[in-house]
């Protein structure tokens, strides 16, 4: 054989997957600083309440400081109630990212499963799983929250889940779709014919190949969920009103937006930051991943 | 050669794509002649740059990334290097015409088959929409499908009747060229056995032109009057269908041969040309085809060879026929 | 004779379509001796790739026996079916979509390895990976690239010796050359001669190239639209063609010789559709000598000289 000319004994490394996908996103700058903002706010989140007292500097009212513009003391300016809108919005990264992270795995882990398997084992699983993604779909994302809350009682946890299912529909129709155009390919028959089973063969082959679609709904995701939390606080079923919520404090900031637009900008940054931050990071996984964007 | 007229003449064309700041030479340095009622095989690997050619013969190649560089290239006089994208329309599909691999996407499936005749009629020739009609009907016919089913939809039709209204739109305006490109590839032997029969016929009846692009040696033996091979963007031999077959002269053509199973031989082993074609974008800088050549020298890999005339019918671009003994394996067989 | 490996007994598939029941396979009987190869031949739909994925159990036959050494295979289940699998093998015809775009050589070929159990340790299985890589003809610098940086026929090398990884004894090759390049279609055929040779390996050889399997193939059996029609020693088959279809498909082929006086046999006719046929000679529509006999009852597979069975109504036991 010609080609054997090729093999030599040469000293070959086998790369184990896990590295080479570290190594590819070590390279990608754009997810690397989306990383180092998700690891920096994730500290913020897990520390605030060594350094920010919840009785005195959030919930407290301070009726001399109303509407300070933004200054040395007051960075972001200070609310309706003369609270420091700067301990807010950093003390707000513990319920918003918390919020937005949690809801966000809620609705991947019940939407990617559904999908997998509506599109895997096609009719009948197919049409049961549709038909009540399409059920879900045609209830009011807030509505459903609000039954949802009401029944199980205000809570973090309720929250989470109230706000999951709504992404739920999305995420399954995605990955249902994807998982589709993936099933038919021969590797997939190929890797029943050495004996995989169907659950390795939907974890190992599809779902990894259905990915780039999945990640990019997931981080959109994220905005979505820190966004519709606000207006579950809003109506009084999220978190307790004092508490900074991103989502609220923006909601809060809104009737004021003519007069003191800055109520709004910074806890709207805040949001822009971690939505930036798990884009870059989302996109860069994504081409980490696919080895055909390899150099 | 008769001296019919030229309907194709192609001259040192090359065809580049810069995709990545990295330069991809997909032809270079193609010459073609064709005559009228003459058919040309192309015959070459994948990646050979057989397609490539025959799109720049239609100047359908998207620039950028492609890059053309030729000294002519003519339909039927028609300059179409230079010509204004009206007069390349009316060039296409009237003077030279093109049928694509697969059948499956080159029809449109939410039109029947015979409006889809009838629109390409009408494009290029003056009829009304009866007349135009009528003519595609007389078109399915002679491709061999029932009139009546002209209101049909490609779904309706099988992968070789769908070939077969392919050739039908090609033909429809009689174009003096026609360049298939691996036109029965899809298609099942038995069904590739019809559309071959079906366009030597038409050939005869109309004196079309064709370039048969192919990679099968077979079909070429059966349908082709010249052949010529390209390996890495060159022709590399050139000739009649008699020359090329009964008296080759490049080792590649020898390694095409040696490399294909063969009915009427069950015995022989195959032999396959060791290696693969060079990357576009790192030709060496000799002869492409030496480092897969058993017949080689270090000049071979050193000094790009010209073309070299073996009689009339018949060029060769191999550097060991500088010397005046040399021979490939087969040539001495037959010979 | 040699020991029968492989043993199909009136393999039935049927695939329910809005139209009705679609006979991809009807009543197909073979055996495969041990180290043997067998062609199946025949054009797209006429069931030859389903034939292939029912034996391996890839789809659930619908009636019939597989038996494979002995044992009726069809009816196999959870560690058995496992086990199964070791010992049959695929080869698939695209190697673009039959190699996972996101793993890398290494983990496509180490993947029965691993998830079979059949070695412990990184090591070993890196060790048994590039030992594979070496009989297929892989360069061991491959190792870490991935299918989409491979060329065709390295992609068909990476496929081949992820079948073999299980030591198999029987391997199903659709098409494994349909998609490539004359020149690299040489070297892979070559490929699997050796390994049949030095490994012992049976194969059922699918194509729709008569004359690929003419180099490789020991018994030729012919399917057209689902049915075998026809089954004889390749010798024979190419010699002495019975059944009007496969001297049409014989006659079909494009013979690269300038000199051949080819007299071509061209079909005409519809195709039958294999969705609900009737009792009558599938062949019919299209076959120059059918007659009123052959709108009767289908003709069965019949025995006209040793090995060489046929079925047709005109060159049966009529024609003797």
């Amino acid at each position: 054989m010609a080609k054997k000319n090729e093999v030599k004994s040469e000293k070959v490394v086998i790369r184990s997957q896990g590295r080479e996908i570290w190594r590819r996103l070590t390279k990608n700058k754009g997810a690397m600083i989306g990383l180092a903002i998700i690891i920096l706010l994730t500290i913020l989140a897990c520390t605030v309440d060594l350094f920010i007292d919840y009785d005195t500097q959030i919930a407290a009212i301070d009726a001399k400081h109303r509407f300070v513009d933004p200054c040395a003391e007051f960075p972001f300016g200070t609310d309706n109630m003369g609270r420091n809108l700067f301990i807010r919005v950093i003390y707000g990264t513990k319920y918003s990212l918390f919020i937005g992270v949690m809801g966000t795995v809620f609705a991947c882990v019940v939407g990617i499963t559904l999908g997998l398997l509506a599109g895997y084992y096609g009719s009948p699983v197919d049409d049961v799983i549709m038909r009540i993604i399409d059920i879900i779909q045609a209830i009011p994302a807030v509505m459903m929250g609000i039954v949802i809350v009401s029944a199980l009682g205000a809570s973090m946890t309720n929250l989470i889940i109230a706000i999951g299912i709504a992404g739920v529909p999305y995420l399954t129709r995605i990955t249902r779709a994807a998982v589709l155009t993936v099933k038919n390919q021969e590797y997939i028959e190929a890797a029943k014919a050495v004996g995989l089973s169907e659950a390795a063969i939907m974890v190992k082959h599809i779902l990894p190949n259905c990915v780039s679609p999945i990640l990019v709904a997931a981080t959109m995701q994220v905005a979505q969920v820190i966004l519709a939390a606000s207006s579950l606080s809003f109506l009084g079923l999220g978190v307790p009103v004092p508490s900074p919520e991103w989502g609220s404090l923006l909601s809060a900031g809104r009737a004021y937006i003519a007069s003191h637009a800055y109520l709004c900008l910074y806890p709207g940054i805040a949001i822009v930051i971690t939505v930036l931050a798990f884009n870059l990071f989302g996109d860069g996984f994504r081409d980490a991943l696919d080895p055909k964007l390899r150099k | 050669m008769e001296t019919k007229n030229t309907v194709l003449d192609i001259e040192n064309l090359s065809v580049e794509f810069h995709v990545d700041g990295e330069i991809a030479k997909s032809v270079t340095d193609v010459t073609i002649k064709l005559h009228e009622g003459t058919t040309l095989g192309l015959v070459g690997e994948t990646g050979a740059g057989k397609t490539t050619t025959a799109l720049a013969a239609l100047n359908l190649i998207q620039c950028p990334p492609g890059v053309i560089k030729a000294d002519k290239i003519e339909v039927c006089g028609n300059d179409m290097l230079h010509a204004k994208q009206h007069e390349l329309e009316k060039i296409r599909g009237k003077d030279i015409s093109m049928i694509f691999q697969d059948p499956m996407t080159s029809l449109n499936p939410v039109f029947d088959v015979g409006t889809q005749i009838q629109e390409s009629i009408l494009l290029h020739e003056k009829l009304s929409r009866e007349e135009a009609w009528e003519k595609a009907m007389q078109m399915l016919e002679l491709v061999g499908i029932p009139r009546e089913r002209g209101h049909e939809y490609p779904h309706q039709f099988s992968g070789g009747m769908k070939q077969r209204v392919v050739i039908a739109i090609s033909l429809a305006c009689t174009p003096k060229v026609l360049i298939a490109d691996e036109p029965t590839t899809a298609l099942d032997v038995t069904i590739q056995a019809q559309v071959l029969e079906m366009m030597k016929e038409l050939r005869d009846k109309y004196g079309t032109a064709m370039i048969m692009i192919t990679h099968d040696l077979g079909i070429v033996a059966e349908s082709c009057d010249y052949v010529a091979v390209m390996y890495a963007g060159r022709i590399i031999e050139y000739g009649t269908l008699d020359e090329i077959f009964n008296n080759t002269r490049h080792p590649y053509t020898e390694g095409l041969f040696n490399s294909l199973p063969n009915i009427h031989n069950r015995v022989g082993k195959l032999k396959p040309i060791p290696g693969m074609m060079p990357d576009p974008r790192s030709i060496p800088e000799g002869c492409a085809f030496a480092d897969r050549c058993p017949y080689a020298t270090d000049e071979c890999r050193r000094t790009l060879p010209e073309t070299l005339k073996v009689n009339d019918d018949h060029v060769v671009a191999c550097l060991r026929y500088n010397e005046p003994d040399f021979m490939i394996e087969r040539s001495r067989k037959n010979g | 004779m040699g020991e029968v490996l492989l043993e199909v007994k009136n393999l039935q598939k049927y695939f329910s379509t809005p139209r009705g029941m679609l006979h991809a396979v009807d009543n197909v009987s073979f055996t495969i001796e041990k180290g043997k190869t067998l062609g199946v031949v025949g054009e797209s739909g006429c069931g030859k790739t389903t034939c292939g994925r029912t034996i391996l159990r890839l789809t659930e036959p619908t009636g019939g026996q597989v038996l494979f050494e002995g044992k009726d295979v069809s009816k196999y289940k959870g560690r058995e079916l496992a086990h199964l699998r070791r010992d049959m093998q695929i080869i698939f015809q695209d190697p673009f979509s039959s190699l996972d775009p996101r793993m890398s050589v290494s983990q496509i070929i180490a993947e029965p390895i691993k998830y079979n159990k059949l070695l412990h340790g990184k090591e070993a299985i890196d060790a048994r990976v590039l030992e594979l890589m070496d009989t297929v003809g892989l360069s061991r610098r491959m190792v870490n690239s991935y299918p989409h940086e491979l060329d065709g026929g390295r992609r068909q090398r990476v496929g081949i010796a992820r079948a073999l990884a299980l030591n198999p004894k029987f391997i199903v090759c659709d098409e494994p050359v349909s998609a490539l390049d004359v020149s690299i279609q040489a070297q892979i055929l070559n490929l699997l001669d050796e390994l049949q040779d030095s490994l012992g390996l049976t194969y059922m050889f699918i194509t729709h190239d008569l004359a690929v399997v003419n180099h490789f193939a020991d018994d030729i059996a012919v399917m057209y639209l689902g049915q075998l029609v026809e089954k004889a020693p390749a010798e024979e088959l190419f010699d002495n063609p019975l059944h009007p279809y496969t001297k049409a498909l014989l006659s079909a082929i494009p013979v690269p010789d300038t000199h051949a006086k080819n007299k071509r046999i061209v079909l005409k006719g519809e195709i039958t559709s294999p969705i609900n046929p009737g009792e009558e000679c599938r062949f019919a529509k299209r076959c120059l000598y059918a007659d009123d006999c052959c709108k009767g009852k289908g003709p069965e597979l019949v025995e006209v000289k040793p090995g060489h069975f046929v079925a047709c109504h005109h060159c049966g036991i009529a024609n003797q």
